[in-house]
């Protein structure tokens, strides 16, 4: 082949290596939700997202409530024996941030009446974090005793605080499904590199449940001002279902729910 | 001795040659034809689909969506797509439901059928680590930059060869 000829060769084939290198080398990534289920908590990893979310229960939680009245307790012994707290870490390992939502809802035939929610989200590391029975407790004299300790009606806004990367949940539902379907669209944003935690409060408001099937073992404490038929619910079986995605859009929930 | 070396390294050259050549015609036939290539970030498409693999998607009418179809979906803010397993389409609603294969449950959400790219028509393994290990903008400036510098070196050895030749007549 003649030398002039090879050398334009050489060049158009340089070229056609250059370009081809380069249009594989800049490929847009195609990502995906890779999530992992376990007894002992949810990992989920997403490109560099790496949430780990331990769960102290295992599902089922198995929860001895004792039943409270409504706010009469708060600050007392009864009704702190009445709240039980799970508190979750959500450990964002990676590189980019992440949404935790959270879902609890109770087993298939157990009723929901009565059951009470509140949820807050900190981080790691907040000086003066107060207790969540403290939180409830706080919102439960501002709120509460303000409405002259009636149920509060849970599509007010002024019970939803937004914070940088954090939501609180500060109001309580008189219905569960209303608490289930809010918090079902409720999530907080877990920064890369850092920890929240997420602490959920739940309890069975006494007046409710006298006639509720979960009723346990049941007993009575006498002497006091008022006097409170204490109700145990053995094996109430709530589960805390969590899910960890990136931070973005990439999967819209429905604003509607599908028609059937 | 040197005439077998030289012989070995035509060889070589035109098979570099060839295969350049074939994968420069490859590549302006998918854009010709409307097939975008993706590399695989993650793993949740495993044992389909490994990081590192690259998937050529073409374009598909909704309609045409089944469950059992791999479709790349743009994220709603358009920051990206992810890739996965078509479990049901909910046309009257207009939401499609997918899976990755290495998932235990569905995807958390489904995603509206407008944000579909397209199927996954063939899948490349391992050419994509490339682009995953460098990242997009990081390669874009050291080929513009090492552009930049061949342009200016080449200008100045040129204008030192002329003031030579020059310098000589």
């Amino acid at each position: 082949m003649r030398l002039r000829n090879k050398k334009w060769l050489i060049l158009i084939v340089s070229v056609m290596f250059t370009l081809t290198i380069s249009y594989f080398a800049v490929l847009s990534p195609t990502t995906a939700w890779f999530y992992t289920q376990s007894n002992k908590g949810y990992t989920f990893i997403f490109g560099d997202v790496d949430v780990d979310l331990p769960v102290s229960e295992t599902v089922p939680v198995t929860v001895r409530l004792k039943a409270a009245t409504r706010c009469a307790d708060f600050g007392e012994e009864n009704f702190d024996a009445a709240v039980y707290v799970a508190e979750i870490e959500a450990i964002n390992t990676g590189t980019a941030a992440a949404r935790v939502w959270f879902d609890p809802s109770l087993p298939d035939g157990k009723t929901k009446d009565g059951l009470y929610f509140f949820a807050t989200c900190h981080k790691e590391g907040e000086t003066n974090l107060p207790s969540i029975k403290e939180e409830l407790e706080d919102m439960l004299t501002k709120k509460l005793t303000e409405k002259n300790v009636t149920p509060v009606d849970f599509n007010d806004e002024d019970y939803l605080t937004y914070e940088e990367n954090v939501i609180k949940i500060t109001g309580i539902a008189e219905n569960y499904g209303i608490m289930e379907e809010y918090m079902n669209n409720a999530y907080v944003i877990v920064p890369p590199q850092s920890t929240s935690i997420l602490r959920i409060a739940f309890w069975v408001e006494y007046n409710a449940t006298i006639n509720n099937q979960n009723v346990g073992n049941q007993f009575e404490i006498n002497g006091t001002d008022t006097s409170l038929n204490i109700k145990e619910f053995n094996n109430l079986g709530i589960k805390i279902l969590l899910t960890a995605t990136q931070d973005g859009e990439g999967i819209t929930k429905p604003t509607t729910a599908p028609q059937p | 001795m040197r005439k077998r070396k030289v012989k070995i390294i035509n060889i070589c050259g035109n098979i570099f040659s060839i295969l350049t050549v074939l994968s420069f015609l490859f590549i302006t036939v998918c854009i010709f034809t409307g097939t975008d290539m993706y590399s695989v970030a993650t793993d949740s498409m495993s044992p389909t689909m490994k990081t590192g693999d690259v998937i050529m998607i073409r374009s598909v009418k909704t309609e045409d969506i089944e469950a059992g179809d791999i479709i790349t979906v743009d994220f709603s803010d358009r920051t990206g797509s992810f890739t996965h397993r078509v479990t049901k389409v909910d046309t009257k609603n207009g939401w499609v439901y997918t899976k990755g294969d290495a998932n235990v449950s569905e995807d958390p959400f489904p995603t509206d059928l407008a944000y579909v790219k397209g199927r996954v028509v063939f899948i490349i393994p391992a050419l994509g680590f490339f682009s995953l290990a460098i990242g997009r903008k990081i390669l874009l400036t050291v080929l513009a930059s090492s552009a930049i510098i061949l342009l200016i070196v080449r200008t100045v050895l040129e204008s030192v060869a002329r003031i030579k030749d020059k310098t000589k007549g």
